[in-house]
């Protein structure tokens, strides 16, 4: 059994986790001391610069990092169990394009953050379920029809924002800018509260679906023999795939290639087990955003790279060598 | 037990399965044999809940399945598919511990009766080899001792349906996997397999079901169904029933 590997990764994670959450918060424009940081952090510190640029600027970044990361990890995780297919993440099946679509449509008309997640997670459910309206053939759930049916939700949502992008000229198009490539830029309490309160059920449905999602690697007929009720499963999976991009897309814009690469890593490494595949992913697309950000402030601390950018960076050449990797064998 | 009344099913295009009754007791081994297409592996389907029927019922253990829920039925029924296409690669050992979702939630007991199945299904010494570097037979030996592992140690009054368990396997491994069908049988549990091998059919089968375009043409005990005429009739070839000092064997020849 792999109990040991999986011991030692969750330790390895565990320390990486922490150790880049210490350097965020310890790195920025500002020029505070590492120790001020960490006696704000743990003690009432007499820096009140140093006080209000953690837990003001630092601290809510932090915490949409975890939240965008771990959310979009988590569901590109359980989308790739539950389509049997390592290709299948979020931002490909259209879930993430419909969210933020969504969130355009809403700062378009309304400038409440509650608006824009509602905008967010409407389309973003929308998309799933549009998506998931197309993957039905003959009564049943095709993972091929579905992730097609993806692809063409992704391209249309896409054309849309673009051509709202198009339309409002310069005047907003740094904020739609915001939206597509993704950041941390614009986080406060407000916004991490809201998207920690859809996030949180979603999370706890998905782990709550990793033992059907281990059965549905079978494939719908099989999970259906061994006792997986498979249009529930997929309602579920679906459903807090949807809430959780939703919620990462309307803190922090459209964050690409999170829920294709770590779970595919982390797969190779602890196997295919989504008891333990979907907590470590987590921990490792946490892990993963908070990185992008660090390098994306490092680069320039002024005006930073957005970390849909880096992500998509690192992401792209993956995905295609997974494609090449794959060749021509069937899902 | 297992029991179909009047079954009927219909895909779009076609009926494949008209008006077919039979019933599996507990202890006994039936076996479906039949043309391609005869409608063998959608009749296992129809009674194994996946596929609903147009018309009639099916029964396990007196209950009717269209009102249990998929767990419900998977707690009383294992099926070993015709295929079984894995995604991503576990090792052997966890993929004989999928049968056992429905029941446990307690991978202490998972593991103990997933090592017992594969042992059952001549696979012991497997367990920690990755499921994708195994030949077709391996892989089907497997998926069987994963089926042996969802109906548990308590097999009495379970429902274990195979569509063509032999399928890929050496004849040493075809009587050992129909052999362990036979086990669940004697331990209480209804068995029906589909197969190709009318000889496979002949060692094993309490019952026999010979199926031609979706109908059954005849259900009863080995030796009154495998006679020359009604397997010619069925598989529109010449067929021979050889007599011998071991029983009989299905023959047949090249037609002329």
């Amino acid at each position: 059994m792999k109990s040991g590997k999986t011991i030692a990764v969750s330790a390895l994670l565990g320390f990486l986790f922490l150790g880049l959450s210490a350097v965020f918060l310890c790195f920025g424009s500002s020029d505070i001391s590492v120790r001020d940081i960490f006696s704000s952090l743990f003690f009432v510190s007499d820096n009140d610069t140093a006080s209000l640029v953690l837990w003001q600027i630092r601290m809510p970044r932090l915490c949409a990092a975890i939240v965008a990361g771990s959310s979009l990890a988590l569901a590109g995780a359980g989308m790739q169990s539950l389509f049997r297919n390592p290709l299948a993440d979020p931002s490909i099946t259209g879930v993430s394009s419909g969210a933020a679509l969504g969130a355009v449509v809403a700062i378009s008309f309304f400038s409440s953050i509650f608006a824009l997640e509602l905008g967010a997670l409407i389309l973003g459910l929308c998309a799933a379920a549009f998506v998931c309206a197309i993957g039905r053939v003959d009564s049943r759930v095709s993972a091929l029809s579905t992730l097609l049916g993806g692809i063409a939700v992704n391209a249309f949502c896409g054309a849309v924002v673009g051509f709202l992008m198009y339309s409002v000229r310069d005047v907003g198009l740094r904020g739609f800018v915001f939206w597509s490539l993704g950041s941390l830029d614009r986080c406060g309490w407000g916004d991490i509260a809201a998207s920690f309160a859809l996030c949180v059920p979603a999370w706890f449905a998905m782990f709550f679906s990793a033992r059907s999602l281990n059965v549905m690697l079978l494939g719908g007929e099989q999970a259906y023999h061994s006792g997986v009720n498979v249009e529930r499963a997929w309602m579920l999976v679906i459903g807090a795939a949807a809430a959780m991009t939703a919620s990462s897309v309307a803190i922090c814009g459209v964050i690409g290639f999170v829920g294709l690469v770590v779970p595919h890593i982390l797969r190779m490494t602890i196997g295919p087990d989504n008891r333990r595949l979907l907590p470590l992913s987590a921990l490792a697309g946490a892990s993963l955003v908070i990185f992008a950000d660090i390098v994306s402030r490092a680069v320039s601390q002024t005006d930073p790279i957005p970390i849909g950018v880096i992500t998509a960076l690192i992401g792209a050449p993956f995905f295609v060598f997974l494609l090449r990797k794959r060749g021509n064998a069937d899902d | 037990m297992i029991e179909t009344k009047n079954l009927s099913f219909s895909y779009p295009a076609s009926d494949v399965i008209d008006g077919v009754s039979l019933c599996v007791r507990d202890g006994e081994v039936a076996v479906l044999l039949g043309a391609n297409g005869a409608g063998k592996s959608t009749l296992l389907k129809v009674m194994s809940g996946f596929l609903k029927p147009r018309a009639g019922c099916v029964l396990h253990n007196g209950r009717d399945i269209s009102a249990l829920s998929a767990g419900e039925i998977a707690r009383g029924r294992a099926v070993l598919e015709q295929e079984c296409a894995l995604a991503f690669d576990y090792s052997v050992l966890e993929t004989a511990m999928l049968g056992s979702y429905a029941r446990s939630r307690f991978a202490l007991s998972e593991e103990v009766l997933a090592r017992k199945s594969l042992e059952r299904a001549g696979m012991k010494g497997f367990e920690n080899r990755k499921y994708s570097r195994l030949s077709g037979g391996e892989k089907r030996r497997v998926q069987l001792a994963r089926a042996l592992c969802q109906l548990g140690e308590e097999r009495g009054g379970k429902i274990l349906l195979l569509d063509e368990p032999s399928s890929g396997l050496d004849p040493a491994h075809a009587h050992a996997a129909m052999a362990a069908a036979r086990d669940a049988a004697r331990d209480g549990a209804s068995v029906v397999a589909v197969l190709h091998d009318a000889n496979l059919a002949a060692a094993y089968a309490d019952k026999i079901a010979l199926l031609k375009n979706g109908k059954i043409l005849k259900f009863a005990p080995s030796r009154e169904v495998l006679t020359a005429d009604l397997l010619s009739q069925v598989y529109n070839t010449p067929c021979e029933i050889v007599e011998s000092s071991r029983g009989f064997f299905v023959s047949f020849p090249p037609p002329q």
